[in-house]
């Protein structure tokens, strides 16, 4: 019975005083609201939007320094919802550009696992927080940061074009493969000879003529090698 | 008593249509009020939150922007060429407005931001498509919504607005709405079984738990309050709590010690009511039936649109009811609670001071007279009372956190219902105990100790209620709120 009466009078007491800081903050947020109100007052005008500073670790909207996309589709594995859609072309030098580097933002949480998996610093998040927008084309807001990603496909003429000088750079290449085979065929005929003239043989000049011999033929190799292969 | 019927109509109108009138234009302008009632809460709740939680709070949405742009687009669209007659006239009247609507528009932004929002909300969710999963229980589902809502507005009927507007008074009237509020568990159930949801279901099983447990608690309060009064009836609880002996004088008429509050038992079951009454609104800290951690959103998990509108509204309607009984039993329902101003609202017998005449069994012969601005005050006063604990529920919202289901029914049944057993059979006995005491002392000098204690008593009461809440926190509770203060302001420093 005194139990129950204690718990009783504990329940009471702890339930005014709950009441009464609760009801504390209630009288200041009336009385004095500014000294109370812990939030900022955000009153939807672009221009204060932009001037809140962030924390170091905020991660806003995704931004994508498309010169830097090495086409690796790291952040695409990354994704855990694969919102990532990602085609590259060879570049006259031979080297993969992204040609589409599209972003579902529709699906996107802005987790940023994809920002820890580029290798190169391309894909990163910015402090920005604003994704309203009035009007799509506005190349401030996230619609037209997303037209911003990629490079695009080449043209049909433009593609022709590159695959012309990169296949005559693979021509080339070959030629200059073949040059060096037939050059070193004929530097292997001369050692031959230079042996057969020579028996005691100087064992140093063998090592010093065979990298010599691989570097010329391995770059042709694996050009013509990739050259073969279907554009992706 | 004249009603509302007898203000509307003479007797020579049309007794059957005049009575259905006097029916339905009573309960039109009570449905429709509860509902702006119930959607004006959302945003008294919202700012409430808010301000405890020392936020901003919803401030977007204001009367006078509103207006203010309903007038820039009409004038804007009649300076068009295209524009039509019409246009053009409307545009000319409203233009000289606008500087006023700029002023209304600041004004409005100062004491209400943001009010229009629930008008919003509720557009909103009006507009929205009216999604019925299909594996529900189709005919269930649809009347789910129905059942709680029809529930809360119908307990509206009886309640005692003030002293001559009201919308029916039964001689049953608390049993009544007893009765009728109980029929919401039905409905929440139906919407957690037809939901074909486990949430829902889980949700709907909580719910019928609680309120058929919390039942006990209001039932006891209510039994007692019965007992003191000696009727069910609404108006005559509120009635019982003035002095209406046959020789009351104005001075002992009406005083707010009076009120059932402060008669002993009452007081203790006063909080025993509102915990009980909050568990049956499902309110926070008894908000189990749709606790959004557990439970998606209990019972109305697959309900959208309007139908979760409705359940919203029986909502926030079941709390206004709740909070007017309870100031129909303990509070003195439409009494001002001072006795001078009571005197002067209601017309009493000049010579006995009498509200009402009765005969030898205390059946009422003569009604009581009122006049209008009377009433009209007096209805301000119950509307106000009533909206004062529903604030308090909204405050206790973000006092208190949510209760486990065990720690629930611990309360109700361990603590609750044994001090309303207590506190009935402590009436039962006084009831019992009086007949001999006012054949030793008499009825009228007992009456007068009663009141001079009861009047200690409830100044007693209120004074420690304002110097609880005005005498400052100890170090502990004043550490514990720079504690939680320090920690607002550093997730508002975090923007």
């Amino acid at each position: 019975m005194i139990q129950f009466m204690q718990d009783i009078y504990d329940g009471m007491k702890t339930f005014m005083v709950g009441m009464k800081v609760t009801g504390g903050y209630l009288k200041d947020s009336n009385l004095h609201e500014k000294d109370t109100v812990t939030t900022i007052d955000y009153d939807g005008s672009m221009t204060l939007a932009r001037d809140v500073v962030v924390k170091d670790r905020f991660r806003g909207h995704l931004h994508n320094d498309i010169e830097r996309c090495i086409v690796c589709k790291a952040c695409a594995k990354a994704c855990p919802i694969d919102c990532f859609w990602i085609d590259g072309e060879k570049t006259e030098s031979n080297k993969l550009r992204p040609s589409r580097f599209d972003i579902d933002l529709l699906k996107c949480m802005y987790c940023g696992l994809c920002v820890f998996a580029c290798p190169t610093g391309c894909l990163t998040m910015t402090k920005e927080w604003w994704g309203a927008t009035f009007n799509e084309s506005d190349g401030t807001n996230l619609h037209g940061q997303l037209k911003k990603f990629g490079v695009g496909y080449y043209t049909t003429e433009k593609k022709a074009e590159v695959e012309k000088k990169r296949f005559d750079v693979a021509e080339a290449k070959k030629k200059a493969a073949v040059a060096a085979a037939a050059a070193k065929a004929v530097a292997d005929a001369k050692k031959k000879a230079e042996a057969a003239a020579k028996p005691p043989t100087p064992v140093a000049a063998a090592p010093v003529a065979m990298p010599a011999a691989s570097a010329a033929v391995t770059p042709a190799a694996t050009s013509a090698t990739e050259a073969k292969k279907p554009e992706v | 008593m004249p009603t509302i019927y007898h203000l509307l109509f003479p007797d020579y109108v049309n007794a059957p249509i005049a009575t259905l009138v006097a029916v339905v234009v009573p309960c039109l302008i009570v449905f429709l009020l509860i509902q702006a009632v119930a959607g004006a809460s959302t945003y008294i709740e919202r700012k409430v939150a808010a301000d405890i939680q020392c936020r901003v709070g919803p401030n977007k949405c204001n009367i006078g922007s509103l207006l203010g742009e309903f007038a820039r687009a009409t004038v804007r669209n009649g300076k068009d060429p295209r524009a039509k007659t019409g246009g053009k006239v409307m545009a000319a009247l409203l233009a000289p407005a606008l500087p006023l609507l700029d002023i209304v528009d600041k004004v409005a932004l100062k004491l209400a931001p943001g009010v229009m929002i629930f008008l919003a909300d509720g557009i909103k969710l009006i507009m929205k498509e009216d999604i019925i999963p299909d594996a529900v229980d189709k005919p269930l589902f649809k009347l789910a919504p129905t059942i709680v809502i029809a529930s809360a507005f119908a307990a509206l009927a009886v309640l005692p607005y003030s002293d001559a507007w009201y919308v029916a008074d039964f001689n049953i009237g608390i049993f009544y709405i007893a009765a009728i509020t109980s029929i919401e568990v039905l409905g929440i159930l139906m919407a957690g079984w037809a939901s074909n949801n486990k949430w829902a279901l889980l949700g709907g099983m909580r719910s019928a738990a609680q309120i058929v447990s919390y039942e006990l608690p209001v039932g006891l309060a209510i039994a007692t309050g019965i007992m003191i009064s000696g009727r069910m009836s609404m108006q005559w609880m509120t009635f019982d709590q003035f002095d209406m002996r046959e020789n009351a004088s104005w001075a002992t008429q009406g005083w707010f010690w009076q009120w059932n509050l402060f008669h002993p038992a009452m007081f203790i079951l006063a909080p025993v009511y509102f915990l009980a009454a909050l568990a049956e609104c499902n309110r926070t800290p008894f908000d189990i039936p749709e606790a959004e951690s557990e439970l998606v959103s209990g019972y109305h998990t697959e309900y959208s649109g309007m139908r979760f509108a409705i359940f919203f509204m029986a909502e926030y309607a079941m709390m206004c009811v709740v909070c007017a009984i309870a100031v129909t039993l303990f509070l003195g329902g439409w009494s001002t609670g001072i006795a001078p101003l009571e005197n002067l609202l209601m017309v009493s017998d000049p010579l006995t001071h009498q509200l009402a005449k009765f005969d030898a069994h205390g059946i009422m012969t003569e009604a009581p007279k009122f006049h209008m601005v009377g009433t009209l005050i007096h209805l301000i006063c119950f509307c106000l009372k009533t909206y004062a604990l529903v604030f308090v529920m909204m405050w206790i919202r973000w006092t208190l956190p949510r209760f486990r289901v065990d720690q629930m029914m611990t309360l109700c049944w361990k603590k609750l219902i044994p001090l309303g057993m207590l506190c009935f059979f402590l009436v039962s006995v006084w009831m019992v105990a009086r007949i001999p005491l006012v054949n030793l002392v008499g009825e009228d000098r007992l009456f007068m100790i009663t009141f001079v204690l009861r009047a200690g008593f409830a100044i007693a009461t209120v004074g420690w209620i304002i110097w609880f809440f005005r005498k400052p926190l100890t170090t502990e509770q004043q550490s514990l709120r720079e504690m939680m203060a320090k920690a607002g302001l550093n997730a508002g420093a975090a923007l």
